[in-house]
């Protein structure tokens, strides 16, 4: 007996955020679950950069499938300023947050100064017995 | 980081100057708020430091960042590399 899942099964999560996602933003406050309208309201979102499909690549490493963001992002001038908490994956065209990732410098960012925004690797795992 | 807030609306600004010479002087500037100041120089002569009452100094390269608010007007010391940093996340 086994476990296994075809990549195209994989990609499916991942393809939601490349297809979708339009918006890359780092927040300073995040809980799981959170409402669009949490996650965008006040001065939550202290720096931000555009998406397209093109800034996310598909690939594998070793059983998983990846999906890893573009490098060189920057956001010229920070939106407020902020504590890094959480990277957030928008689609603002149907106000959703398509998922959300830790932040993990916890930098203090200044309002007007440049961002710039890592490469990110999500990864869909493959199947495994229950831990 | 100093941080003063002018709600009160009347904090004397005083400018330590300097000609190029030894010699430095002070000068009461304005009053705030609602007067900006151009911090580099005044007239001819350099501005060494600018005090804002015993809330607020800032030394000769550093930045005053002024926030105008609909109530209040908040004033923040920025060293010259902190102004000018960018910021770069970490996954």
């Amino acid at each position: 007996m086994a476990r296994w899942a075809h990549a195209d099964t994989l990609d499916g999560s991942l393809n939601v955020i490349k297809t979708n996602c339009n918006k890359l933003a780092v927040v300073a406050a995040y809980s799981a679950g959170d409402s669009y309208a949490t996650v965008t309201g006040g001065s939550n979102i202290l720096a931000e950069v555009t998406m397209a499909s093109g800034d996310f690549t598909l690939g594998t490493s070793g059983s998983d499938r990846t999906l890893t963001t573009a490098s060189g992002k920057q956001d010229a001038s920070a939106n407020n300023s902020g504590t890094s908490n959480t990277f957030v994956f928008l689609d603002t065209t149907n106000s959703k947050v398509l998922g959300a990732t830790v932040e993990s410098s916890a930098q203090s960012v200044t309002a007007g100064n440049p961002v710039n925004f890592p490469q990110i690797v999500l990864t869909s795992k493959q199947w495994s017995a229950p831990a | 980081m100093p941080f003063a807030l002018y709600s009160d609306g009347l904090i004397t600004v005083s400018a330590i100057l300097w000609d190029g010479t030894e010699d430095v002087s002070a000068e009461v500037i304005y009053q705030i708020p609602g007067v900006s100041v151009h911090a580099n120089t005044i007239g001819d002569q350099i501005v060494k430091e600018l005090r804002f009452g015993s809330f607020l100094t800032i030394a000769e390269g550093e930045w005053l960042v002024i926030s105008v608010a609909e109530a209040s007007i908040s004033a923040m010391r920025m060293t010259d590399a902190a102004f000018n940093q960018s910021f770069t996340l970490v996954p």
